[in-house]
């Protein structure tokens, strides 16, 4: 997270993206710059965000409620997906016979392994 | 691409137009990256159908492709990345305040007990407590609203206060917690969008986004620093001033120090759930711009009687 880019520079990178387009984005809060004392920046997450919302538009015409609900299906998916991992993560420093525990529980519990 | 563009497509050479575009479309839907996740196969598919696509759907492109004049590839472009490829980690702020009706449950780092409790509440009848839903016809929660701020480094390590401006013209006064980190959503409960009726306001979540320092730099709760030193304080020691967060301390370098060697100064660091971190400083050493006539005889005086080999235990190549 080190390099931010301005507007114009967003605008540049995106071929399909034109100032009117960001801006609509930003009104339909799928997209959200980083408030700066320089103004509005944006960071390589964003950018690769943006790509996205523009392929969305324009290979498949998706329109603009469904749009902010796909994104926000989006948003949540890896958001839980981030989570899950973070469990994972501490499950799997555990011991042995906790995740033992564990994976007999989520078997109970009718989860695959 | 290596592929036939046509084929990429599923298609035969005597596509029209319309039949090119259906084809990408689906192929596109099925195997976009970023709504397939986990499978590293739809990327390929996608990327080759996109490329067959960027030929195919340009008449003239198609003309030429047709025509022998140009191969599948046209003209390579560098690679793109996904959206997906950021999107998953824990600090991306476009998941921080949407992960559930309750919020993010994690807040600053993972808290257990709220992870616990948000999954417990997520299951259902047990307690809505925080009033969300509705309390009586015409009564509804205001929206979340979302932002992002940049807080330079220092202020994140030692907190501070600020305020920013909403699209509405309104101020937000903002207070950053000491030992703030980057990616850290900070919650202002009923900030957000006006509910209606008698719904309660929505909150605000504002993700911290902090900008690097140019020469401290963060571990964890730990701030490290590279030190320039001279030779005669590597060689005699003695006290040296450096930077910390909070001002400039001195810093006791031993005698016969040498570049690389890492001095901690305790207690020094970021405020973190175990107290305050450390500050690791890294020596290095720096030779005078110049080397005059007095250094240069006094070194070859000195390597005559009193050569070492720094490198002594180290394989040759």
């Amino acid at each position: 997270m080190t390099h931010a880019y301005a507007p114009e520079q967003v605008i540049e990178r995106v071929t399909a993206l034109t100032a009117e387009r960001l801006d609509l984005f930003e009104r339909l809060r799928i997209v959200t710059p980083v408030m700066t004392s320089e103004g509005p920046r944006y960071r390589k997450l964003d950018v690769r965000r943006i790509t996205l919302i523009c392929e969305l538009t324009d290979d498949f015409e998706v329109n603009e409620d469904a749009l902010v609900i796909i994104m926000s299906l989006l948003d949540q998916l890896h958001g839980a997906q981030s989570q899950l991992e973070q469990v994972v993560r501490a499950i799997s420093a555990e011991p042995a016979e906790i995740k033992a525990r564990l994976s007999q529980r989520l078997r109970e519990h009718g989860v695959p392994d | 691409m290596t592929k036939d563009p046509y084929a990429a497509l599923g298609l035969s050479k005597d596509a029209t137009p319309d039949q090119i575009k259906k084809a990408y479309r689906k192929i596109a839907r099925t195997c976009h990256p970023d709504l397939n996740p986990d499978d590293p196969a739809a990327e390929a598919r996608f990327k080759e159908a996109g490329q067959a696509y960027d030929l195919l759907k340009d008449p003239e492109l198609r003309r030429r492709f047709d025509a022998g004049e140009i191969d599948a590839t046209g003209a390579e472009k560098a690679p793109r990345g996904y959206y997906r490829d950021e999107a998953r980690r824990p600090e991306n702020p476009y998941t921080q305040s949407r992960t559930a009706s309750g919020g993010n449950p994690f807040g600053a780092g993972f808290d257990a007990d709220d992870f616990f409790a948000h999954f417990a509440r997520g299951r259902g009848a047990a307690g809505h407590d925080e009033g969300f839903g509705r309390t009586s016809s015409g009564d509804w929660p205001g929206q979340d609203t979302r932002y992002r701020l940049a807080v330079p480094f220092l202020d994140a390590v030692r907190g501070s206060k600020t305020r920013i401006t909403l699209p509405d013209g309104s101020a937000l006064e903002v207070k950053i917690p000491e030992g703030a980190h980057d990616g850290q959503t900070l919650r202002l409960r009923g900030k957000g969008e006006p509910g209606l009726g008698a719904g309660r306001p929505g909150d605000a979540f504002i993700t911290l986004d902090v900008t690097p320092h140019p020469d401290f730099e963060r571990d964890g709760d730990d701030i490290l620093v590279t030190l320039p030193i001279s030779i005669d304080e590597a060689i005699l020691g003695g006290k040296v001033p450096v930077a910390t967060v909070t001002g400039v301390v001195k810093l006791t370098v031993p005698p016969g120090a040498s570049s690389g060697q890492v001095l901690r100064l305790k207690g020094r660091g970021v405020k973190g759930r175990s107290g305050k971190g450390d500050q690791r400083v890294t020596l290095r050493i720096v030779s005078p711009p110049k080397i005059d006539d007095e250094l240069k005889h006094f070194m070859e005086g000195w390597r005559a009687n009193h050569a070492y080999d720094p490198r002594a235990g180290k394989e040759r190549s």
